[in-house]
C-alpha cells in the first residue's frame, strides 16, 4: 500500500476520527476541569475573606495549585500514630490517614505503617475525607524514580 | 503559398490554457497546505514538549508504574486511581495537541494529494 492509498483507505479515515474524538474528549474535559476549578478557588477565597473581616487568621497557603484528593506524590516530612504529613508539588502539604485497611509496599514487599520514615518518598492512592485530609488505601515507597 | 495553422491548433491552445490555470491553483494549495503543514509541524512538536513537561510535573509516570508494579492492588483501587489519573492528566495540552495533530494529518494529506496531481499534470502535459 503507498502513501496515496493509505490517504484513501478506511484505515486512514478511523485513525483520523480516532484522534477527533480524544481530541473533542480532552477538550470537553478541560473545560469541565476549567469551570470547577474556578468555583473552587471563588469558593475558598470568599471563605477566606469572610473569616478575615471576623476572625484575625493568614490567609490559605495555598492559593492557585489544586489539590488532587485521591493521590500525592512527595515526601514524608512527618509521622505521627496513623497519619504522616506529606509534602507534594509546589510545597503543598497534606495529613495523610492510615488505617488497618491501608496497605503499604516497599523495594522488598509489604510493610508496616510505623515502618515508613520522615525523608521517604512515596506514592499515595485514597480518597478525601471531610476534614481535606487523604484516606490512604495504596502507600507505594519510592522505588528511586522520584525527584 | 497560403499558410494554414494546423487543424489542432485551437485544442492545443484550450488545453494549454486549461493546463497553466490548474497548475495556478495546484501551486496556490501546494503553498497554502506547505505553510499550513509547517506551521502545524511547529506547533505540534512545541506542545508535544509541552505536554511531556506537564505528564512529567503531574506525576504521571510514577502513578503509572504502579500498574505494572502493583497491579493487583491497583486494580482493587481502580475508582481511586482513575480519579487520580484524571486529576492528574493535563487536559488542556493534550486536547491542543490532539487538534493540532489533526491539522498535521489533514494537511499532509492534502499536500501529498496535491504534489501527486501536479505530478500527473506535469506528466500529461509531457505526453
Amino acid at each position: 500500500m503507498n502513501l496515496k492509498d493509505f490517504f484513501q483507505s478506511k484505515q486512514f479515515k478511523r485513525i483520523y476520527l480516532t484522534f477527533g474524538i480524544l481530541a473533542i474528549l480532552t477538550l470537553v474535559f478541560s473545560f469541565g476541569v476549567f469551570i470547577g476549578s474556578e468555583k473552587a478557588r471563588f469558593s475558598y477565597r470568599w471563605s477566606d475573606n469572610y473569616y478575615h473581616n471576623f476572625v484575625e487568621q493568614p490567609s490559605f497557603p495555598n492559593q492557585g495549585t489544586p489539590i488532587k484528593p485521591h493521590g500525592l506524590l512527595g515526601e514524608i516530612i512527618k509521622q505521627s500514630g496513623n497519619q504522616f504529613i506529606l509534602r507534594g508539588a509546589d510545597n503543598i502539604e497534606i495529613t495523610i490517614l492510615n488505617d488497618n485497611k491501608t496497605v503499604v509496599v516497599g523495594k522488598s514487599g509489604n510493610l508496616k505503617i510505623s515502618d515508613l520514615k520522615e525523608g521517604e518518598k512515596v506514592v499515595v492512592i485514597g480518597g478525601p475525607d471531610n476534614q481535606g485530609r487523604v484516606r490512604a488505601k495504596l502507600i507505594r515507597v519510592d522505588a528511586g524514580f522520584l525527584k | 503559398m497560403k499558410h494554414l495553422p494546423p487543424a489542432d491548433l485551437y485544442d492545443r491552445v484550450i488545453n494549454r490554457i486549461n493546463y497553466e490555470h490548474r497548475r495556478g491553483i495546484l501551486k496556490r494549495s501546494l503553498l497554502l497546505y506547505f505553510s499550513g503543514f509547517l506551521l502545524s509541524l511547529g506547533t505540534f512538536s512545541q506542545l508535544i514538549v509541552k505536554s511531556y513537561e506537564a505528564i512529567v510535573r503531574a506525576g504521571l509516570p510514577e502513578i503509572f508504574s504502579l500498574v505494572f508494579t502493583n497491579f493487583n492492588l491497583v486494580m482493587s483501587n481502580i475508582s481511586d486511581f482513575t480519579m487520580l489519573i484524571l486529576e492528574s492528566l493535563p487536559s488542556l495540552f493534550l486536547a491542543l495537541s490532539f487538534s493540532i495533530l489533526m491539522i498535521l494529518i489533514f494537511s499532509f494529506g492534502k499536500l501529498f494529494g496535491s504534489l501527486m496531481e501536479l505530478k500527473t499534470l506535469n506528466k500529461l502535459k509531457a505526453n
